[in-house]
């Protein structure tokens, strides 16, 4: 995997390099980036090599016509007197007057509604104000917390039900649809039309483009799956769960409209006004009915916060449970005694247990809901109809993550799932 | 110090409020010569004008070289960007970030929106990085929550959108439309 990571890495650094001389970059230059960017976690690195592509298009941009230039004022004195204020850089000049780069700035410095003012100016400006690469960043500042891979599906669902879409399977390269589909953190980069050509829809942003997706997420026209913690607030029976729901944004209170799918007889629950923090963008590209299949269980130790799958039957989907790892009954929690993480060193013997024990304690002392065992062999959904049925287990190594299920806990102990 | 201003020739000199740590600028200071292209004729110190990389490199090319012609740019931007630099050669002397800061502001808060315009082409030719990022983020910051209208005056654009097209991006942009400031 890491081997892979750096091949991915080097990989679209060298595609971000290479079609730099012939402007404009290919369509799919763009998707790359947003490729590289994914895998990029570590910003520094990001924030490196975007440097460094806009250093190079500098000096291409700039440098070049800035030395013939320098050519040009060498040749002749009285025809550089007669030359027009910045006429021989014409070429590099926009609508604005400004030069192309300075403009380029311009634009990346203004938030989305300036963007969207700046684009009803002139048709020039439009087409510069629905480019991707701009919208890139505002889609992850505000969105990127989210939206999942299965978001964006939904998108492209609502995109192919849409009569006037048009032709916008352009230009993606089967290898690349091929790559993205290996790793989901980038399938949500948009296939790109060319808004010039698309002369029917001047004043429409192209319907693919992600200025026009971050539009229908702001305005609350789009539904989007994603998970809510703590379903239907103040329902203790979903205290310190997060369950998938389709959610519309209003930005009008700068907060939810959710739509809860029904579980059983529990019919569809809906709820306003939920904030940006009771969301989140699912943590695995899996349907919520699927058993997920934990690569932490030989991993994890007491003490460790986890997440585990839960549903009352087997025919409603799963939701996440947060809970931490407890000791076994037969251990004092004594840190040179315990026996409970399957590597523990005692009297030079390794001891090893198949049982992990979660506990939730959220619920009172003696609930059957606080405290549950599995086993670190077998993995398999275990449960019954009155308890309840446990799936795979989520370890958090994120101090983030556990924070806000710490955030969540509720005033009182809470008596039952729901 | 003496700023003389009599036309036609502006000269333009550092004020040198505190010695120059770098050995090079403790010499007897150089004077470059720029000649705008409306032949106003700048004088200014070499360690300002080595600011401007254009000019700089043009030197590196031919040494010998007296004057400078700027055919690309006209006398008054070309001064409030001698201006700028001035100051900035300041704070290379005696770094401080706030007052930097302070300075950059009230820079652009006082010039108008044409000085502000007009001066990027200038800081983009001379490729003054420091100013260019201070003049495109001052414009960024003047259009950001402006009407349509308002950005065509600022930058003197027409419309050029049918009347169809521009009813169709209203109500697609309502919500950016919404809650701007007065123009």
């Amino acid at each position: 995997m890491l081997l892979l990571y750096f091949f991915i890495t080097c990989f679209s650094f060298v595609l971000l390099l290479k079609p730099l001389p012939f402007k404009p970059l290919p369509p799919w230059t763009s998707e790359m980036r947003l490729l590289s960017f994914w895998f990029l976690k570590d910003l520094f690195l990001f924030s490196y090599l975007g440097s460094l592509r806009s250093t190079l298009l500098k000096v291409l941009i700039n440098r070049i016509p800035l030395k013939t230039t320098i050519k040009n004022m060498r040749l002749s004195a009285s025809a550089r007197a007669e030359k027009s204020s910045l006429d021989d850089e014409a070429g590099g000049m926009s609508v604005l007057d400004l030069p192309e780069l300075a403009l380029e700035c311009i634009l990346e410095r203004l938030p989305p509604a300036g963007l969207c003012s700046m684009a009803g100016v002139c048709t020039s400006l439009r087409e510069r104000c629905v480019s991707d690469h701009l919208w890139e960043k505002h889609m992850k500042q505000k969105w990127g917390r989210v939206i999942g891979p299965a978001a964006y599906r939904e998108w492209q669902r609502h995109l192919a039900s849409r009569k006037d879409l048009g032709s916008c399977k352009q230009g993606k390269p089967k290898w690349f649809m091929r790559l993205l589909s290996m790793f989901w953190p980038s399938s949500w980069s948009t296939p790109k039309a060319d808004p010039i050509n698309n002369s029917k829809q001047r004043s429409s942003p192209p319907v693919n483009s992600i200025m026009s997706w971050y539009l229908a997420l702001e305005t609350g026209k789009f539904r989007f799956p994603a998970q809510v913690f703590n379903r239907e607030n103040g329902d203790v029976g979903f205290m310190l769960s997060c369950y998938d729901a389709s959610l519309s944004y209003d930005p009008g209170t700068d907060a939810f409209q959710v739509r809860y799918p029904s579980h059983g007889r529990r019919a569809i629950a809906t709820e306003s006004g939920v904030p940006w923090e009771r969301l989140r963008a699912p943590p695995f590209d899996t349907s919520p009915h699927d058993l997920h299949i934990s690569d932490c269980l030989n991993d994890v130790r007491p003490g460790d916060h986890i997440e585990i799958q839960w549903r009352k039957h087997k025919e409603f989907p799963y939701g996440w449970w947060y809970g931490v790892v407890g000791h076994l009954k037969s251990c004092d929690g004594n840190e040179n005694y315990c026996r409970c993480h399957n590597s523990v060193l005692i009297n030079i013997k390794i001891l090893r247990t198949d049982i992990v024990v979660l506990e939730f304690h959220q619920y009172t002392p003696g609930s059957r809901w606080r405290s549950t065992a599995v086993n670190r062999k077998e993995q398999r959904e275990e449960g019954n109809e009155a308890d309840g049925f446990y799936g795979g287990i989520r370890k958090l190594y994120n101090n983030e993550e556990i924070c806000r299920w710490k955030r969540l806990w509720p005033t009182e102990v809470v008596e039952s799932h729901y | 110090m003496s700023s003389s201003t009599d036309s036609p020739t502006l000269t333009t000199e550092t004020t040198q409020l505190s010695p120059q740590p770098d050995t090079e600028t403790a010499k007897p200071t150089k004077k470059i010569t720029l000649k705008s292209s409306d032949n106003q004729i700048f004088e200014v110190e070499e360690s300002v004008a080595m600011e401007f990389a254009t000019v700089k490199s043009f030197f590196e090319d031919s040494p010998s070289t007296d004057t400078v012609p700027l055919p690309n740019v006209t006398a008054k931007p070309l001064s409030q960007v001698i201006e700028f630099c001035k100051e900035q050669i300041k704070f290379k002397a005696n770094p401080d970030e706030a007052q930097k800061k302070k300075y950059n502001a009230e820079f652009v808060t006082e010039k108008s929106d044409k000085d502000l315009v007009d001066m990027i082409p200038v800081a983009n030719y001379l490729e003054i990085k420091d100013l260019l990022d201070v003049l495109n983020q001052a414009v960024a910051d003047r259009i950001e929550n402006k009407s349509v209208e308002y950005v065509r005056s600022f930058f003197g654009i027409d419309n050029d959108f049918t009347a169809e097209e521009e009813a169709a991006l209203r109500r697609e942009h309502a919500w950016a439309y919404e809650g701007v400031d007065e123009d």
